[in-house]
C-alpha cells in the first residue's frame, strides 16, 4: 500500500492524528505550564507585559538546556535500539575535564575541539563495543564505565578546578561565545544536530535499521541488519554528542571540576523518556526529544522564576513528570481518558 | 567469538579495578592501601594508621583535604587509608566500621550525618581509637567521644559575610538578594545557607529562595540568567557559596551587560573560597569579596591534633582554621594565590 493511499484511508480527526505523535501529550503540557507560569508572574508581579512567554526567556530556557538536549539527542538513537547508555553524565564530566586540560596545556582551538570530539567518539566506541559485541548487559555496562570515566575525571583534574583563561584560543571561544542577532551559538548547535539527527532517524536506511533493532532485534538480525554495528554507532554518536557538548560548554563557562556533570545522565534520560522515546526500544523521534528538553526547560525555568524551594521544586517536577508520562502510557494502551457523548 | 568476548570482559573488570585504585580510595570504598610512607624524615606518626572517611572526594575542596591530609600523615611516617562514600551518606557509617574493625590508630570523619557520627564517635572510642572531625561537628550526644573538630566554622563564616553585606548596604535598603548554593543535602552547605540566612534575618531585605548549582557553574550560569530574566536590574545582591558558582554568576551578570538588559555595577556579588579566577574577579571589581578558607590548613590541623592526642596530649575541641577576607583593600597580597 502505498504512502498516498494510507493516507486517504486515515479518517482519523487531526486531533486524533496529532495525539498519536510521540511527545504530544508532553507538548500540550509545555504550552499549559508555560500559561500557568505566565498568569502565575502576572498575579505575583503585574506588570502588564508578557513576563515568561517572551522571546528573550524562551531562547534563554533553549540556550540553558543546548547541552542536555544534545546529548539527549544522541541518547535518543541508542534508546531506539533498546538499550541505554548510563554512563553520560560521567562521560560528561570526564570530557569537560579533557576538554580544559587540554585547552590548559596547549592553548590550540583545534586541538581543544578535535580532540574532544575524538575522545567522546572513543568513549561512545568503547561502550557500543560492550554492549554489542561482547553483549554485556547495556544498564551494568554503561554503569561500569561510568565508574571508569568518573575517576578519570578525578585523575585528570587531581580534584581541583580547572579553568580555562578568559584569553584562550579565540577559535575554541567562538565554539560557545559567538551570537548570530537573538540566536546564541549554543541554540545553533542544538538545531544543528538535531536537524542531523532527525535526518538521520527519519530518512535514511541506518535510522529505520534502528527501530527495526529495537522493536524486534531477532527479526532484524534475519533480515540481514547488522545490528551489532549499527547499535555501536549509535554509542559512537552518543560519545560524539558528549564531546561536542564538553567544548560547548566549556568555551561557554571556562572551568570544570571533577563532579561538573555528574547526576546528569537523569536529566538526559528524563527528557528522552519524556519525548516518547520508549526504553523498551523501538519507538521515539529527535522531534519528540526536543519537546522533551523543552518541556524540562520549562519547568526548570520555571520553578527558579516564581520562587519556588528547592524541595517543592522536586515533588512539583515529580508530580508533573509522573502525570505526564502516564497519560502517554494510556494513551499507548489505547485507553480513551474522556469519550464523546 | 566467545572467547574474545569472555577476554574483553576480563579485560574491562581489570581496566575498572585499575580505574578505582589509580584514584586512591575513590572509588567506591575499596580501601586505598595506604602506602608505607616510611622514608620520610619526619616520624611523628611512624607506624600508625591513619583512616580517613569522607562523604565526598571528588568536590574540589574535599578533594584538597583528602590528597593533603594522605601528604601529610606520610610526611610524619604514618600510613594513611581513605575510604570514599561517593555524596552516600549512610557509606559513611559503614566505612567508618571498617576503619573501627580494621583497627586503625586514629580515625577522620568528613561531612554524613551528624547524628550517625555521634554512634560512630562513641564505638570507635569503646574501640580505643580516637576520632577527628574535619570541618563538620558531630550532635551533641557525640560531642563526649570526639577529640576535637578541626575546620571553618562555616555557619560564622557565611553570617560574617552577611554582616558585611549589610555593612555595605545598610540593613533596612530592601534589597532583592539572590542565593546561589551547592549540594542541599551535604552539611557544609546547609551550614554556609544557615549562617546567611542567620544575617539576612536582620534585615528587611527580600531573599528569594536559595537555588542549588550542584557542583555545576553551568547551572549556577543557567540559575543567574533566570534570576536576571525575572528581576533585571530590581537585583541588588548575589551571594553565592562557592567561588566556582559564584564565577558562573558573574559570568551571566556580565553577558547581561553587554547585551545591553543589565545596568553595570549595579548588582554586587559575595562569595567564599578564594579560588584564583575569583581572586582575580575581585581584582577586577567585579565581586565585592570573597573569604579564603583554605583545606590544606584543615588538613594540616588534623595531623597536629591526631599527634598531639597519640602522643598522649590534649587537644581543643574546636580547632578553628584562619579564614581570610580578601576584598579590594588586600586583592593584590593574594592574586594566584588560592589553592585552585
Amino acid at each position: 500500500m502505498s504512502e498516498k493511499s494510507a493516507r486517504i484511508q486515515d479518517n482519523r480527526s487531526p486531533w486524533s492524528r496529532f495525539m498519536s505523535l510521540n511527545g504530544s501529550a508532553v507538548f500540550l503540557a509545555t504550552i499549559a505550564v508555560m500559561i500557568i507560569f505566565e498568569v502565575y508572574l502576572q498575579i505575583a508581579r503585574g506588570s502588564g507585559e508578557l513576563m515568561f512567554i517572551t522571546p528573550s526567556n524562551l531562547l534563554g530556557i533553549l540556550k540553558q538546556q543546548a547541552y542536555v538536549g544534545i546529548i539527549a539527542f544522541g541518547m535518543t538513537l541508542v534508546m531506539i535500539t533498546g538499550n541505554i547508555d548510563l554512563s553520560v553524565g560521567s562521560m560528561l564530566t570526564m570530557m569537560y575535564c579533557v576538554t580544559a586540560w587540554i585547552m590548559m596545556s596547549t592553548d590550540n582551538g583545534l586541538l581543544g575541539i578535535f580532540g574532544s570530539l575524538a575522545i567522546g567518539a572513543l568513549c561512545g566506541l568503547l561502550n557500543g563495543v560492550l554492549v554489542s559485541y561482547v553483549k554485556l548487559n547495556a544498564f551494568i555496562t554503561t554503569l561500569g564505565t561510568s565508574s571508569i570515566f568518573s575517576a578519570l575525571a578525578l585523575m585528570l583534574s587531581s580534584g581541583k578546578v580547572l579553568v580555562i583563561p578568559d584569553n584562550c584560543d579565540p577559535l575554541f571561544q567562538v565554539m560557545g561565545m559567538a551570537s548570530f542577532g537573538p540566536l546564541h551559538i549554543l541554540i545553533v548547535w542544538f538545531v544543528v544536530v538535531a536537524l542531523i539527527l532527525g535526518f538521520v532517524l527519519s530518512r535514511t536506511v541506518y535510522g529505520q535499521q534502528l527501530y527495526t533493532i529495537g522493536a524486534n532485534a531477532t527479526a532484524a538480525r534475519f533480515s540481514g541488519i547488522r545490528s551489532k554495528r549499527n547499535t555501536t554507532i549509535a554509542y559512537v554518536i552518543t560519545g560524539l554528542c558528549v564531546g561536542l557538548a564538553s567544548v560547548m560548554t566549556m568555551a561557554n563557562v571556562k572551568s570544570s571540576n571533577p563532579q561538573a556533570g555528574s547526576g546528569k545522565e537523569m536529566d538526559i534520560i528524563l527528557c528522552v523518556v519524556l519525548g516518547g522515546v520508549s526504553i523498551a526500544g523501538g519507538k521515539g523521534s529527535v522531534w519528540g526529544t526536543i519537546i522533551g528538553v523543552l518541556f524540562y526547560g520549562v519547568l526548570s525555568a520555571g520553578f527558579t522564576q516564581i520562587d519556588l524551594s528547592e524541595s517543592q521544586k522536586w515533588v512539583i517536577m515529580g508530580l508533573i513528570m509522573v502525570a505526564v508520562l502516564s497519560f502517554d502510557a494510556l494513551k499507548e494502551r489505547g485507553v480513551k481518558l474522556w469519550k464523546r457523548k | 567469538m566467545k572467547k574474545f568476548s569472555k577476554l574483553l570482559a576480563l579485560l574491562l573488570a581489570a581496566a575498572m579495578l585499575c580505574a578505582l585504585a589509580a584514584c586512591g580510595g575513590n572509588g567506591g570504598g575499596q580501601p586505598a592501601g595506604g602506602s608505607d610512607g616510611g622514608n620520610q624524615s619526619s616520624n611523628g606518626l611512624d607506624g600508625k594508621t591513619i583512616g580517613y572517611v569522607t562523604i565526598n572526594s571528588a568536590s574540589p575542596w574535599s578533594g584538597v583535604i583528602d590528597t593533603k591530609l594522605g601528604e601529610f600523615v606520610k610526611a610524619e611516617g604514618g600510613t594513611y587509608r581513605n575510604l570514599d562514600a561517593q555524596t552516600d551518606v549512610a557509606k559513611v557509617a559503614e566505612y567508618c566500621q571498617q576503619m573501627i574493625d580494621a583497627a586503625v590508630d586514629a580515625l577522620v570523619i568528613f561531612g554524613g550525618d551528624p547524628a550517625a557520627n555521634s554512634q560512630i564517635a562513641k564505638d570507635a572510642d569503646a574501640a580505643g581509637i580516637p576520632v577527628f572531625m574535619a570541618g563538620l561537628d558531630v550532635t551533641e550526644e557525640g560531642r563526649e567521644y570526639v577529640k576535637s573538630v578541626v575546620g571553618p566554622d562555616q555557619e560564622k563564616m557565611t553570617y560574617d559575610i552577611g554582616q558585611r553585606v549589610i555593612e555595605d548596604n545598610g540593613a533596612d535598603a530592601g534589597c532583592l538578594t539572590v542565593i546561589i548554593s551547592g549540594v542541599p543535602f551535604l552539611d557544609d552547605y546547609k551550614q554556609r545557607d544557615a549562617g546567611f540566612a542567620r544575617a539576612m534575618a536582620e534585615t528587611n531585605y527580600d531573599v528569594k529562595e536559595t537555588v542549588y548549582a550542584f557542583s555545576s557553574r553551568t547551572d549556577a550560569k543557567s540559575y543567574m540568567e533566570q534570576f536576571i530574566q525575572t528581576y533585571g536590574n530590581d537585583i541588588d545582591i548575589v551571594m553565592g557559596m562557592d567561588d566556582d558558582l559564584t564565577m558562573g554568576a558573574i559570568q551571566a551578570i556580565d553577558e547581561a551587560v553587554s547585551a545591553g538588559t543589565l545596568e553595570a555595577g549595579k548588582i554586587k556579588v559575595y562569595s567564599l573560597i578564594g579560588q584564583n579566577d575569583a581572586i582575580q574577579a575581585v581584582k577586577d571589581g567585579k565581586l565585592q569579596m570573597t573569604v579564603m578558607n583554605r583545606a590544606e590548613d584543615i588538613s594540616a590541623g588534623l595531623v597536629e591534633d591526631i599527634k598531639t592526642v597519640l602522643g598522649g596530649g590534649e587537644v581543643e575541641y574546636n580547632h578553628y582554621t584562619n579564614l581570610t577576607t580578601i576584598d579590594a583593600s588586600n586583592v593584590d597580597d593574594y592574586l594566584g594565590k588560592g589553592e585552585f
